[in-house]
């Protein structure tokens, strides 16, 4: 062997680890802790020398990493690091050059659902860890996933039950039936994981899920859980200090929330005046709250949606529900029609106050007048769920509740009376929904819903009047009747798109036909036989077109940065009026080291509705009316931005945020206009148009995981209006301010058995009208006739310029459940108000003349309340 | 038994309400001049002038008379001289002469250490009634009314019991009669469904413009005088809205706060109270 061939050998050789330093086998350590990729490359090149060579457009080296490799092989390294990102890497001379591995893709959908009852689950997670892509379930447990072919399996999960890997090697075109196994099958006490669905959704969408875990976590009023009063716990949103009330979310009115029942609208969303939601919790499925970043899917409300979504009915055997406390009893049954394909739900409830022998509301007088009152409520709802094929399915459900009060009066039915007389009123209100809704699965990524639904509110009273002289021919037979309603009749299509997991796009369209009839009264005196005049607002119905169409797509721009861009058109037309309107929608999160996350949106919403509210308080005859050429629709803008942060074992987490609105043309009756006005003439005369504004900040920590649960919500908030003449034409507070509001739930498991809950609220005073002075009133124009007592009128001084004391309210059950063989009984006991403090409800100026005084009386209502309700579960 | 004994606690729980003073302390915008008169054409002007007061108040409900007040009252700008007088215990500034139909009347009032006030009104039309009736025992009266087409007329009905006295039929103002108007003409929904009579009603001619129509007041006793009056006042925009918004004051109520804490109609700039034309017809019958 020449020299020369010697020293090429030895260079060959010694080349890889003289010239480069490096090789395959060369043995490297890294470690590295939520840093980015780019920082690898920087340490290999630092410690070992390796350079490496990349387009930043192409591959991404922004993506944060944890690395902890000791010793190992150059080749093993570096795949361990690059493969999950797909990310190929080759050596080219001294360099390894970085480039994108173009994977070819494949869609998996299907559906999430519940092992034993075929329900399907919304918001379930399907995950990629190794792809860092995932995305969740939608209203109808239907997903989309396009990935690269090679992957290997999903991570399926949802709220309570026990995740699941899914092996997707393999799977064809067809779709996946995902189905989940409860943690704990047919407990005694429902154990729940919310964590992960929660955190995932709330980040992507701004959706706040409330499950009904969250539901029956919450302290049981008169022994009933309420979806409605779990979202008033959360920040931003309030209700009525005593018995729940209307929803008032970020300084809106509660006309301002759209409330949905699968889909369809629901006018009036409480029984008792507020006390219970006219949601049965026994079949919610799911309730999704939005109070900001709104999806361009929805519209149609300034300040809120709240989208229920009721159980399909178990498809694979019969299970129910039955419950007795002391107002009402309730009943639920589901189960199959044919196994597997067809499904139903039904349920019923009513309060039974009216059923019972009391002497509360019946009473007889001393010359023998007889008074009967007596007052319920019911709701019942029937699902039915039809699976066609693995692309079609249909849901139908409908639902009616009704609140109900008849007073009756009867005198002169003692032998001396000379006159027989009676009186009867009967008020009744409530909704009647029904809902078609149709699924189909165009292909693996296309899915569509068509909805055709119908909802009614209503309010009705009569009255009728007898009077029968014993001794003469003057019989009057007076019957009246007075009735509002609004009706809404929608057809529309939802459809969503899922290219890829970076996008999801959902695009739709509807029409909406809203039939108002704002008051309707007709009186007939039967006796004469005389119609008389209609005193309503116009006798007749206002017909009001509705047409929108959205598109919004949930894009993850980069893997720390996702946006839901969309837009939501509509037009409104009524009275040869048109309105029309472009909304922009825009919510973003960006996510930082350590579980933060940013968060930001920007909204444009438009009610074409209006809710006219007489007095202080809201009321089941609220009229519902249309914009008009003279009242325009509301309109609103609303930025918010925030923090979010859960720690890394997801017990805990804990957001921020702050938001600013601004709603045009809210209205109100004029002044002087008479408490419940039912004058005639145009109602769009006696109200004026303003502008109203909140802004302010929540807090929420909650935790997540334990037997220990909960959460504090505190709300620092400002709402105002402003109208032309009322105090001055400047901004006053609004009738729902609320300075501080602090929430606070917590949910204690003891042992198999017991399960505590507890809510307190608090907040501070509400706004309050005072008088700033009395004076002398007169009546009559001789002081010849001047009363006896001096009338004493009280001058109003500014709208809500004042502060009821602070109020707050402590809520307590304890339910006891049992496992049977074959089903589960509970106890529950709660109280309501449990220290029995009196938070005031009405203010009123007291005139005493026999003591010559004069002060400021509060009325405060609902003491401490117990209750105990029994259950069984089958 | 035992369910229902724990319902009725539980009811009587859910109605029993709690009342107390309440400590937030009401404000007072200091004192103000109030000027009230109501002025009937054919009669004299009686000018009531007093002082506001803090509306807390322990030992004495009474308002203060300003007897020294500086008072002017101009019909149609033409000066009126008024004089002092006690009627019933009560000072009023009193016209010499007689209010006129049609006229627009100015008060202007000064007193020291209070802002000076003023308003005005112009007197309107009579009234046109006629046909009243009413059957003893029964609970219906019935009157005529014969609306102005011209004009928007805002009314006041009231009703009273009566007496002969010397030939001539009285009204007893002590004993006004309760009643209710049918339904279709008062426009108020309160009446459509409830149990409410009043001591007067106030109506506008929305639903009467230009017609003759008849009224049915359904009384809450049954009929038993002898005689009965009806008095129907009209009146101009600002006294109706006056009247309409004291009602529940004036006649012995209290204000709720919560529910409807809505201003009370004033004419008097820089004061409280009100200065508007009525004028009055009386229809007297004897019931059958």
């Amino acid at each position: 062997m020449s020299l020369g061939k010697i020293l090429l050998g030895v260079l060959f050789i010694c080349l890889p680890g003289q010239v480069f330093g490096w090789d395959w086998r060369t043995k490297v350590t890294v470690v590295l802790k939520d840093r980015p990729l780019e920082e690898v490359c920087g340490l290999l090149e630092k410690e070992y020398g390796i350079r490496f060579s990349y387009s930043r457009n192409i591959v991404d080296l922004s993506r944060r990493i944890t690395v902890n490799i000791h010793n190992k092989p150059l080749k093993k390294a570096l795949e361990e690091i690059f493969d999950p990102y797909n990310i190929r890497f080759a050596r080219i001379g001294e360099q390894i050059v970085l480039t994108e591995i173009k994977h070819p893709v494949y869609t998996v959908s299907g559906y999430v659902q519940d092992i034993r009852t075929g329900e399907k689950l919304i918001g379930a997670t399907i995950y990629s860890p190794r792809q860092e892509a995932g995305t969740i379930t939608n209203q109808y447990g239907f997903f989309s996933l396009t990935l690269a072919r090679d992957t290997s399996s999903l991570w399926v999960s949802y709220i309570g039950y026990v995740p699941q890997r899914l092996a997707v090697k393999g799977v064809g075109k067809s779709q996946v039936s995902v189905v989940l196994t409860p943690k704990n099958s047919l407990p005694e006490i429902v154990v729940t994981d919310s964590v992960y669905a929660r955190s995932q959704t709330n980040l992507l969408t701004g959706r706040m899920s409330v499950s009904p875990a969250d539901v029956k976590s919450m302290p049981r009023l008169l022994g009933e859980a309420d979806v409605m009063r779990a979202i008033v716990a959360l920040p931003g949103v309030s209700g009525g200090i005593d018995g729940g009330g209307a929803l008032n979310v970020r300084g809106g009115s509660p006309d301002q929330n759209l409330v949905l029942l699968d889909g369809t609208p629901v006018f009036s969303a409480s029984h008792l005046f507020g006390i219970f939601s006219v949601f049965n919790p026994d079949i919610v499925k799911d309730a999704a709250f939005y109070k900001g970043a709104f999806p361009a899917r929805y519209g149609g409300r300034l300040s809120s949606v709240v989208d229920i979504s009721l159980k399909d009915g178990d498809m694979k055997q019969y299970h129910g529900e039955a419950a007795i406390g002391l107002i009402a009893a309730k009943a639920m049954v589901e189960g199959p029609i044919k196994k597997d394909k067809t499904s139903f739900v039904v349920s019923g409830r009513r309060s039974y106050t009216d059923l019972l022998e009391d002497n509360l509301f019946n009473s007889t007088s001393e010359n023998g007048d007889e008074n009967r009152a007596y007052v319920y409520f019911y709701d019942a709802n029937l699902k039915v769920n039809h699976i066609f094929s693995e692309r079609d399915r249909i849901h139908f459900s409908v639902y009616t509740g009704q609140d109900k009060l008849v007073l009756n009066r009867a005198s002169g039915v003692s032998q001396q009376d000379t006159v027989y007389e009676t009186t009867k009123t009967r008020f009744s209100w409530g909704n009647y929904t029904g809902t078609l809704r149709w699924n189909h699965v165009f292909n693996p990524k296309l899915f569509a819903n068509t909805t055709g639904n119908y909802s009614q509110y209503y309010f009705y009273t009569d009255y009728s009047y007898n009077y029968k002289p014993v001794s003469r021919e003057d019989t009057i037979k007076l019957f009246g009747k007075y009735y509002s309603r609004m009706q809404d009749a929608v057809i529309r299509m939802d459809l969503e798109y899922r290219p890829g997991p970076n996008h999801t796009f959902k695009f739709g369209g509807g029409a909406i036909t809203h039939i108002f009839t704002p008051g309707v009264s007709r009186f007939e005196d039967k006796g004469s036989g005389e119609k008389t005049v209609d005193t309503s607002y116009g006798a007749g119905s206002t017909v009001g077109g509705e047409v929108l169409l959205y598109a919004e797509d949930e894009w993850k721009v980069l893997p720390s940065l996702q946006m839901n861009i969309g837009l939501h058109t509509s037009g409104f037309l009524v009275q040869r009026t048109f309105y029309g309107t472009l909304q922009p929608r825009l919510g973003a999160i960006y996510r930082l080291p350590k579980n933060w996350s940013l968060k930001a949106s920007y909204t444009h919403m438009t009610q074409y509705l209006h809710l006219l509210t007489s007095g202080g308080i809201d009321s089941p005859t609220d009229l519902w009316v249309p914009s008009t050429g003279k009242v325009r629709p509301m309109y609103s803008r609303q930025a918010s931005a925030g923090v979010f942060k859960t720690t890394n074992n997801r017990m805990y987490t804990f957001s921020l945020e702050s938001y600013y609105k601004i709603m045009d043309h809210v209205i109100e009756y004029k002044e002087y206009t008479p408490f419940i006005n039912t004058s005639p003439g145009n109602w769009d005369d006696k109200v004026v148009s303003g502008r109203g504004r909140s802004y302010g900040g929540e807090i929420m920590l909650e935790k997540k995981k334990g037997t220990t649960r909960g959460w504090i919500g505190y709300t620092l908030s400002w709402s105002e209006r402003r109208f032309p003449g009322v105090n001055g034409g400047t901004y006053f507070p609004y009738k729902y301010d609320r300075r501080h509001d602090l929430e606070l739930v917590l949910n204690q498991r003891l042992g198999k058995h017991w399960d505590l809950s507890a809510s307190w609220e608090y907040t501070s005073g509400l706004p309050l009208t005072l008088p700033t002075g009395s004076y002398e009133g007169v009546g009559d124009g001789s002081p010849y006739d001047f009363p006896d007592n001096v009338p004493i009128l009280d001058w109003m001084g500014k709208r809500n310029q004042y502060r009821t004391q602070s109020m707050h309210r402590l809520d307590i059950s304890a339910t006891y459940s049992k496992k049977k063989k074959w089903w589960v009984k509970s106890w529950t006991f709660s109280l309501y108000n449990a220290y029995n403090q009196h938070n005031p409800f009405f203010f009123v100026i007291v005139t005493d003349r026999k003591k010559q005084e004069r002060y400021l009386s509060e009325i405060s209502i609902l003491p401490i309340l117990p209750s105990v309700t029994y259950s069984v579960k089958f | 038994m035992r369910y229902s004994i724990i319902y009725i606690i539980l009811l009587s729980g859910l109605l029993a309400a709690c009342q107390k003073e309440s400590r937030i302390p009401i404000p007072y915008d200091g004192d103000k001049i109030v000027l009230n008169s109501f002025i009937q054409p054919d009669s004299l002007i009686y000018i009531r002038v007093t002082k506001s007061k803090p509306v807390k108040e322990y030992g004495n409900l009474q308002f203060p008379a300003l007897e020294n007040a500086e008072v002017e009252i101009l019909e149609d700008g033409t000066r009126l001289p008024v004089y002092w007088k006690v009627i019933n215990g009560r000072g009023y500034y009193v016209t010499n002469a007689v209010a006129k139909e049609g006229k627009k009347y100015t008060l202007n009032v000064a007193d020291s250490g209070l802002t000076s006030v003023s308003a005005e009104d112009s007197t309107p039309g009579k009234p046109a009634i006629k046909n009243g009736s009413a059957q003893k025992n029964t609970n219906r009266v019935r009157f005529t009314l014969t609306d102005d087409v011209a004009k928007t007329n805002y009314y006041r009905i009231r009703m009273y019991n009566a007496e002969m006295v010397g030939g001539v039929m009285v009204p007893n103002k002590k004993d006004t009669v309760k009643f209710r108007l049918d339904p279709s003409l008062n426009n108020s929904f309160i009446d459509i469904i409830g149990d409410t009579y009043y001591s007067e009603v106030m109506i506008n001619d929305e639903r009467v413009n230009g017609k003759e129509v008849l009224f049915v007041l359904q009384t809450s006793k049954r009929v038993s005088s002898d005689y009965m009056m009806v008095e129907v006042n009209s009146l101009n925009a600002g006294g109706y809205k006056y009247l309409q918004a004291t009602y529940e004051q004036r006649l012995g109520g209290s204000i709720d706060l919560s529910l409807d804490a809505s201003s009370i109609f004033s004419n008097v700039g820089n004061g409280y109270g009100i200065v508007a034309g009525i004028n009055t017809s009386w229809l007297a019958f004897a019931v059958q």
